[in-house]
């Protein structure tokens, strides 16, 4: 298995939600911030962010 | 223990090893950074470079898939020591998720195929569509039960092309007389009057 298999395989898990976080926070001794549902939030916050300035847009027009 | 014979002279000496700069490569040296939230902050503020994000923009525009930006990026930053390979691997989801997030932000869609090459599950969809539907598949079965087809003669009447045989008419043979000649079956009689 090469690294991109290994990234390939990564992301999967993660995607998947998979991955075990609470091992990782362990070893970090932190709350793990980067999660799936934080992805999930900033996707819709940077995807909403984005619909107000195009309505502008269109209404200038 | 084994001796060697014949040492070779430009070989190393018995624990060279241990007394090289491990210093000179940065993945030689510990990481800049071993904290997983730590790491992905670092890697998404980069990300957010112009530079950057002009690479990741024109990747994802030839439709590369995710998976493969994830991992350029990734590498870079084991190359330069500032995360180590295990944790690299670890942030690969989050990286590539933000990617993704990217992509959409700008009205891209990101190829977020995780499918290692050579190793698809084999699933019924899969099979379908590498032996087409049940119908094609009979139809196949029902045309193989025929009779062989007859094979297609070669067709000996056109020609053409630099390689192709020489029609009839192209032909450049030489006249019978001319074949004689070159075979040495005149006669002297004639040969002397020419």
């Amino acid at each position: 298995m090469n690294f991109t298999d290994a990234v390939r395989k990564s992301m999967q898990k993660f995607l998947d939600g998979k991955l075990d976080l609470k091992e990782l926070q362990k070893v970090t001794e932190e709350d793990i911030l980067y999660t799936p549902d934080f992805f999930d939030d900033l996707e819709e916050q940077m995807l909403e962010d984005d619909e107000p300035a195009e309505k502008d847009e269109q209404d200038e027009d | 223990m084994k001796i060697n014979p014949r040492p070779t002279l430009d070989g190393p000496i018995p624990g060279e090893s241990l007394t090289a700069d491990t210093r000179n490569y940065p993945w030689h040296r510990p990481p800049e950074i071993t904290d997983y939230n730590e790491g992905i902050t670092r890697l998404i503020t980069d990300m957010d470079d112009e530079r950057e994000m002009q690479l990741i923009y024109s990747l994802l525009e030839l439709e590369v898939p995710v998976a493969i930006i994830t991992s350029n990026i990734l590498m870079r930053k084991i190359a330069r020591g500032i995360v180590p390979i295990d944790l690299g691997i670890l942030m690969a989801g989050p990286v590539s998720r933000y990617v993704e997030i990217l992509a959409k932000d700008n009205g891209m869609t990101a190829d977020m195929d995780t499918s290692i090459p050579g190793q698809e599950p084999i699933t019924p969809t899969m099979l379908k569509l590498q032996m087409g539907t049940v119908d094609d598949i009979q139809d196949l079965l029902e045309e193989g039960t025929d009779s062989p087809e007859t094979p297609v003669e070669a067709d000996t009447t056109t020609s053409g092309g630099l390689m192709g045989a020489p029609s009839e008419e192209d032909a450049l043979s030489a006249s019978d007389e001319e074949q004689a000649a070159m075979l040495g079956m005149v006669d002297e009689d004639e040969e002397e009057q020419v």
